[in-house]
């Protein structure tokens, strides 16, 4: 009897280790793989959600017919995770959202706020937070998913390129979900994300084929929040001067105005920005220090560089192209967003912490009229492979 | 069903008992076919009556009566079996001795006393090299049986075992299992005398000792433990003797009885006991201080103790440079968890965590199984049975069928079935990678393939969380075994850093001064040290060069 006993126990055993066993699996044909996520609100004050969802047939080797890469899927719920629900009922499989790589958010949602959004995504086991986070401006985030003009199959990795290649142009300021979420409670920096644009895109006749017109994606600009709330855009050039003061500025290639004719190519190939708070009579002041290398890559009109005077106005004009921008920014952000996203709250708290604690309630009150000192030291220490001009004007005289 | 399991264990427990108790099994001595320690009376036609009357029945034994001698004709019976002595050998050496040339080394009939006649005849007249005694009928038919010739004369009780074995025997071949591209070229054979001599032409040593056992009631097989006296633990040696005598078999008719009959972990998948069929391996072993267990009738010889480091060894190891050898070596090591785990790694990325694989490739699994009706766990066992069926027919087949089997096997699996849509093409990778690999660690394939498919169905069952376990499982178990005295895992695990020189890497051989301290403590100084080749200097005398 015992024996019995033992034996249907042991059976029952090896039945829960082979047939409960798999209450996690799910097969890959079982799995919609979104790449990537947009989030607007609908007039009714609803969440909107549309995932872009990954069609594998069209991407095996054998073509796959005409078939689209990928489908959009829209659902929509009072909040993010109803929405997602809401898809099963319309779709065919269960969305998988390990791996999205850009989440956008429309411009209606990011003024309301996303501390709910943050939140639904920080509590996701599925969405990472190391995701783009990017705001759509001027449209809503599921008409950029529609958007597709690049290489890639996939309209996500067409976005995810172009968020990639930011780090040389630093005409957006790009940022993850992880950074918004750092800098959301407002505390002395405030969230900046990229922001995605639809434009024209004209494509240049080769030979067969006709020139087409067809819309395509620009990440320009950035979106400055106070605190979870969209408080307005700064555009490209603006956004550099930014860029610069939060140190995200990397090898970037800037055109410098030598004289009213005459532009010349920097690459910037170190930047090093302090930020200096100053406390006089109970004020504060900050003291922005710019340090920057560059080499010449491109420079014009029969210019001698190889002249120390030659190349020291160069250097000049260099210091005063990234002061200039420096000043434009902040003059901007200052001013007109009144945004701290710079993070000069948290550079005063780290060197007057006592004085921090007392002014942080009115912060982001009192910075607007804070007053900045931008000093720029610039050095150009490269010139390229080649010193001198190719000297086709000199010939031709 | 339980009781069952209860009844075999029992049943397992109780024929493992009585090794333990040293219970008294017949030893090669007291096994007899007719069962007669009768001596041999003085009185030929007595003897060649009995003799008959016990083997007389079978057609293959000669039976050759004649006369000898110069004054006294005195009457001699040879017998041997047709087709195992040698019969120029017997005729020219001990017929013609003894019937002719008598009259040229013994004219007058003074050397050979009648009464005296077993020693003045060995000493004098037969001009074998190797001629022992035979006291009686056992001795008798054993020599009969055995090969030899068997020489009986009237009025003697003794009569001579005359070794001169003929008969057919595979000539030294390549090997077949063991192939290296430096190195030598020869294999064991099926002849037990070949072999020791193959590896006494390597070991040119005193102490390397060959003992013969017979092993095998009905087959009398020669089972031969080589050693070298002074290297090999005194232990391990006896563990091994006494192991064999244990053995109470019908029949030994290849190496792996013996191996099953003396293992220590017979329950376990993991073999601990080594086999080769290359002379220059075996000796290698036996230098380092095992024990090897030649058998009669099979080209592969036993090693023992044997532990899992050997398994990645193969002897180009050692007998090319350092460099590349320990970069394969490596490689063998991956390969050894490619074949393990790459299938269970493909189940529990593709079912459990498919945020771990990069979204491309996440992508292109996903076309891949698009439109596959099975689970993956149902379309991997398909591949991996295939497979198996594929490897089987191929060794197993006649060669000139093997290849048609292969080409049917690619085209059937590498092609029609993806196209056809029943198996993705990334399980055919999978398959065929982890296939390849196994092939790498030919003398664990057998565990390996187990724990595999062990693997695959923890990995569907848990995921990643089964692979992880089902490895440690693993582990553990390697690390529990023991093989003749050494654990298994050694010097792994336990770690013995000294050993360590030749274990996953193979160090520099100037730098391997000693031998295995995990097999043999005694003894364990293998050169002398400083011996790192070096440019001669000048300064210290040497020459210009």
């Amino acid at each position: 009897m015992i024996k019995r006993i033992i034996a249907v126990i042991l059976l029952l055993t090896f039945s829960a280790i082979l047939l409960t066993g798999c209450w996690d699996r799910k097969e890959l044909n079982q799995l919609g793989i979104a790449m990537a996520i947009g989030l607007d609100k609908t007039e009714e004050g609803r969440i909107e959600l549309t995932s872009e969802i990954v069609r594998p047939s069209a991407m095996g080797k054998q073509g796959g017919g005409n078939e689209p890469p990928y489908e959009l899927v829209v659902s929509s719920g009072d909040t993010i995770f109803e929405a997602i629900r809401h898809t099963v009922k319309e779709f065919d499989r269960r969305s998988f959202f390990s791996h999205v790589k850009v989440i956008v958010i429309g411009e209606d949602l990011a003024r309301e706020g996303l501390e709910e959004t943050m939140d639904f995504i920080t509590r996701s086991h599925e969405l990472r937070k190391t995701t783009w986070l990017t705001v759509a401006s001027g449209c809503k985030a599921s008409d950029i998913l529609g958007v597709k003009h690049g290489l890639e199959k996939i309209q996500a990795n067409y976005m995810d390129g172009i968020l990639k290649s930011q780090k040389i142009d630093s005409s957006s300021a790009v940022g993850k979900v992880i950074d918004f979420i750092k800098t959301m409670p407002g505390e002395g920096i405030n969230p900046v994300t990229g922001v995605f644009k639809i434009i024209d895109v004209k494509s240049v006749p080769s030979q067969g084929t006709e020139p087409t017109e067809s819309k395509g994606l620009k990440l320009t600009g950035s979106a400055l929040f106070v605190k979870d709330k969209l408080s307005g855009f700064l555009d490209t050039f603006e956004t550099l001067g930014l860029n610069i003061i939060t140190g995200k500025c990397k090898r970037v290639t800037i055109d410098v105005q030598t004289s009213p004719n005459d532009k010349i190519a920097i690459e910037l190939k170190r930047i090093r920005c302090d930020i200096v708070p100053i406390i006089s009579k109970g004020k504060v002041s900050f003291r922005i220090v710019v340090k920057a290398e560059g080499s010449l890559t491109e420079a014009k009109d029969g210019m001698d560089i190889t002249d120390q005077q030659v190349f020291k106005k160069i250097n000049n004009a260099f210091a005063d192209h990234i002061r200039a921008s420096t000043n434009n920014s902040l003059t901007k952000i200052q001013k007109e967003m009144k945004t701290d996203v710079l993070g000069l709250g948290r550079a005063l708290e780290m060197k007057y912490p006592k004085y921090w604690n007392k002014v942080k309630p009115q912060w982001n009150e009192i910075f607007p009229d804070v007053s900045f000192n931008v000093d720029v030291g610039t050095h150009l220490n490269r010139t390229g492979l080649s010193q001198k001009q190719l000297n086709v004007k000199k010939t031709g005289k | 069903m339980f009781n069952k399991l209860l009844k075999y264990i029992k049943f397992a427990n109780n024929t493992r008992a009585p090794q333990k108790a040293g219970h008294k099994k017949p030893t090669p001595e007291n096994v007899s076919f007719a069962g007669n320690k009768k001596s041999l009376s003085n009185s030929l036609d007595d003897n060649s009556q009995n003799l008959k009357k016990y083997i007389g029945k079978s057609d293959d034994i000669i039976f050759r009566e004649f006369y000898f001698g110069v004054k006294q004709q005195t009457k001699a019976l040879i017998s041997f079996i047709d087709g195992l002595g040698d019969k120029n050998l017997i005729l020219e050496y001990v017929v013609k001795s003894l019937m002719v040339n008598i009259h040229i080394t013994d004219p007058q009939g003074k050397l050979v006393d009648k009464k005296n006649m077993f020693d003045d005849l060995k000493k004098y007249i037969l001009s074998i090299v190797e001629a022992t005694e035979v006291r009686n009928m056992d001795e008798a038919i054993d020599t009969i049986l055995s090969g030899n010739t068997l020489l009986l004369f009237d009025g003697s009780n003794l009569g001579f075992s005359i070794s001169a074995k003929g008969g057919a025997s595979r000539a030294i071949e390549q090997p077949e299992t063991e192939v290296v591209i430096r190195g030598s070229r020869e294999a064991f054979v099926e002849t037990i005398r070949v072999n020791t001599s193959l590896l006494r032409k390597i070991i040119k040593n005193p102490n390397l000792i060959f003992e013969t056992l017979v092993v095998g009631k009905q087959t009398r097989t020669d089972v031969c433990i080589a050693f070298i006296q002074g290297i090999a633990d005194d232990k391990v040696i006896q563990e091994v003797r006494d192991r064999i005598n244990r053995i109470d078999s019908d029949a030994i008719l290849e190496s792996g009885y013996i191996e099953q009959f003396i293992e220590d972990n017979p329950l376990s998948l993991f073999a601990t006991i080594g086999n080769s069929e290359r002379p220059d391996k075996v000796s290698a072993k036996l230098l380092e201080g095992r024990v090897a267990i030649l058998c009669s009738g099979t080209p592969i010889v036993l090693t023992v103790p044997y532990t899992f480091t050997e398994a990645l060894q193969v002897p180009e190891d050692y007998y090319s440079r350092p460099f590349l050898a320990n970069f394969i070596r490596i490689l063998r090591l991956l390969a050894l968890f490619i074949t393990l785990t790459l299938p269970a790694l493909y189940i529990s990325l593709t079912t459990f965590h498919q945020e771990m694989i990069p979204t491309v490739l996440l992508v292109t699994f996903a076309s891949a199984r698009e439109g596959i009706p099975f689970p993956v766990l149902i379309e991997t066992l398909i591949s991996e049975i295939i497979f198996q069926f594929i490897r089987e027919s191929g060794i197993r087949m006649p060669k000139a069928v093997g290849t048609a089997v292969s080409i049917v096997g690619t085209l059937v699996i590498g092609q029609a079935a993806v196209e056809a849509g029943i198996i993705g093409a990334p399980m055919v990778i999978i398959t065929a990678l982890s296939a390849i690999t196994s092939f790498i660690l030919p003398s664990i394939y057998d565990a390996l393939i187990i724990f595999k498919f062990i693997m695959i169905f923890l990995s569907s069952a848990f995921g990643l969380y089964g692979v992880i376990a089902g490895m440690f499982c693993m582990l553990a178990h390697m690390c529990s075994l023991r093989t003749f005295g050494t654990p298994f895992m050694s010097p792994l695990a336990p770690v013995n850093w000294s050993d360590m020189k030749d274990a996953i890497l193979r160090f520099p051989l100037w730098l391997l001064k000693s031998r295995p301290k995990a097999l043999t403590w005694k003894n364990s100084k293998r050169q002398s040290s400083s011996q790192m080749p070096n440019k001669p200097d000048k300064k210290k005398g040497g020459k210009n060069y």
